[in-house]
């Protein structure tokens, strides 16, 4: 098998199809009519997406030397390598918030939510840090969590979505950013993200008494999460001139459904309102990837690389 | 007659093991204790590194780090090893391709944010020819530090309108995924070979004091 064929299935597709067989169970499965399975399964395969592609490509050592120490391990801890730890911390986490909702009494489950995500923020800034890390960094990323955690219940039901786009975003500016192990992981997250929504779309159609998606809860600590840190991580190592605002406004893709908001409410079906809260949010993705494109172009043409059309092919 | 026998045997004895000695390794304190070993500052102008890696099977790859810095000791009338404590900033790094340079400086390599420098430590050396000496010393590489063996030789000694410059050029050859620095090597496999050979050219100044 090709070199970058198999790179990509290992990395990429295999981690998208376990997470999309783990939501699955909830999604297209009579679990569909439970509340509980249709917040935690995706949720969770969000997280092993991730973790999965991060263990395919650097090896469970690089998550478990975090936490304890290996006889005959000598490789380097590096810092962006706490992701894999926080995407298993995140799909435990789901667990936890799934069950606190659950068990708290009717209109209580949002506070579960809140303090959640107050609690992962805390944790990102205290245990997540990349290079140069500085007391101002580390409170910028807990309220990048906190301000995506704010932005994301605005995608409602079109979350699985607009994380599709969100997170192929973070993979492609990590691509352009020379940091090619945190594309590919970010991709495996969007393409899982992708399949969970067309599940959620398909489960909704045909099962009886489905339960729609919702960013509420577990879906939105764990998207949340993940965007913030990886959107951080990618600026923190970004090797190309995107501006660290763009980085920055990542997460918050999300809360740009609200342009559409007013066609959403008034949409005939779900799957009309979830197109319109996509478009919003897709606009102003597509509008990053653009500035970021043109930034990096404009560099380009300044430099002796503009001429060479091998210049992005080193190591592919 | 006797007498004169001895004391003959006694100076003949060094003289006729010295060439033998001179092919005796020497500890890096051995080096150090050279009396006339003269103290040498990188001139980081005319010091670089390249190194060479194979991509994707075929060809083979070279960039090289500008400016390196550091110190030796040498003395000039190569009665001792020289030792060597030079450093490479990662973001001196140069393909000719800033978009390769990016890469290389990224986490799937040399990550410059985490680790900005590479560093080699002489430790000992053996002899193996007129100015030629074969080394061990410290590798540290993304953070990782290992033991290497080095192959050294003198370039020359020249005078320059700042005083008198030692040139030294050093090869070796490491696995980079001893330290770490994996990608490509299995994943993407076959992208970039693991072995990297490494030539380093060094020039500095000799401290006028000990010259």
């Amino acid at each position: 098998m090709d070199g970058v064929v198999g790179y990509i299935l290992s990395v990429v597709v295999i981690p998208a199809l376990v997470a999309a067989a783990v939501a699955s169970i909830a999604l297209v499965t009579p679990l569909r009519r439970r509340a509980w399975a249709v917040e935690c399964f995706p949720a969770m395969a969000v997280a092993l997406a991730f973790l999965v592609s991060f263990t395919n490509e650097l090896g469970w050592t690089a998550v478990a030397r975090q936490v304890i120490t290996i006889e005959g391990d000598d490789a380097p801890f590096e810092r962006w390598h706490r992701l894999g730890l926080a995407a298993l911390m995140l799909m435990v986490g789901a667990v936890c918030i799934v069950a606190a909702r659950m068990r708290m009494p009717r209109g209580g489950a949002p506070i579960v939510t809140m303090v959640a995500l107050g609690i992962a923020g805390a944790l990102a800034a205290q245990f997540v840090q990349f290079p140069q890390p500085t007391l101002l960094k580390q409170l910028g990323l807990a309220a990048l969590v906190l301000a995506a955690g704010v932005a994301l219940p605005l995608a409602g039901g079109a979350i699985y979505w607009i994380a599709w786009g969100a997170f192929g975003i973070v993979a492609a500016l990590a691509g352009l950013g020379g940091f090619a192990s945190l594309a590919v992981m970010c991709g495996a997250v969007s393409v899982a993200s992708l399949l969970i929504a067309i599940l959620a779309a398909i489960g909704g159609k045909f099962a009886k008494d489905a339960k729609p998606m919702e960013a509420a809860g577990a879906p939105l600590v764990v998207c949340a999460v993940m965007l913030a840190l990886a959107a951080r991580c990618g600026d923190a190592y970004d090797q190309s001139q995107t501006p660290d605002w763009l980085w920055w406004l990542v997460p918050l893709v999300p809360g740009f459904a609200l342009i559409f908001t007013k066609q959403a409410l008034r949409a005939p079906s779900i799957a009309a309102a979830t197109f319109w809260r996509t478009l919003g949010a897709a606009l102003v993705g597509v509008a990053i990837l653009g500035a970021a494109l043109a930034i990096d172009a404009s560099k380009a043409s300044g430099s002796d690389d503009a001429d060479d059309p091998y210049a992005d092919m080193y190591g592919g | 007659m006797r007498n004169a026998l001895l004391v003959a045997a006694l100076v003949a004895a060094p003289i006729s093991l010295a060439p033998l000695m001179a092919f005796a390794p020497l500890s890096s304190q051995e080096a150090a204790a050279a009396t006339s070993a003269s103290a040498i500052t990188m001139d980081p102008i005319h010091s670089m590194a390249i190194f060479r890696v194979q991509h994707l099977g075929a060809g083979y790859f070279y960039g090289r780090f500008n400016e390196l810095t550091g110190t030796a000791t040498w003395p000039l009338d190569d009665s001792a090893a020289p030792t060597f404590d030079v450093t490479a900033e990662v973001k001196k790094v140069d393909t000719g391709s800033e978009k390769l340079d990016g890469n290389l400086q990224g986490p799937n390599f040399f990550n410059q944010a985490e680790f900005p420098t590479i560093q080699f430590k002489s430790k000992s050396a053996e002899r193996v020819g007129e100015r030629h000496w074969k080394m061990k010393g410290d590798l540290t590489l993304r953070g990782v530090t290992k033991e290497i063996e080095v192959d050294c030789t003198v370039s020359g000694v020249g005078k320059g309108p700042t005083g008198q410059k030692v040139g030294f050029e050093c090869m070796f050859t490491i696995l980079r995924a001893d330290y770490g620095m994996k990608w490509g090597i299995e994943a993407p496999k076959g992208a970039l070979g693991n072995e990297v050979r490494m030539t380093i050219s060094l020039e500095g100044d000799v401290a006028k004091a000990a010259g």
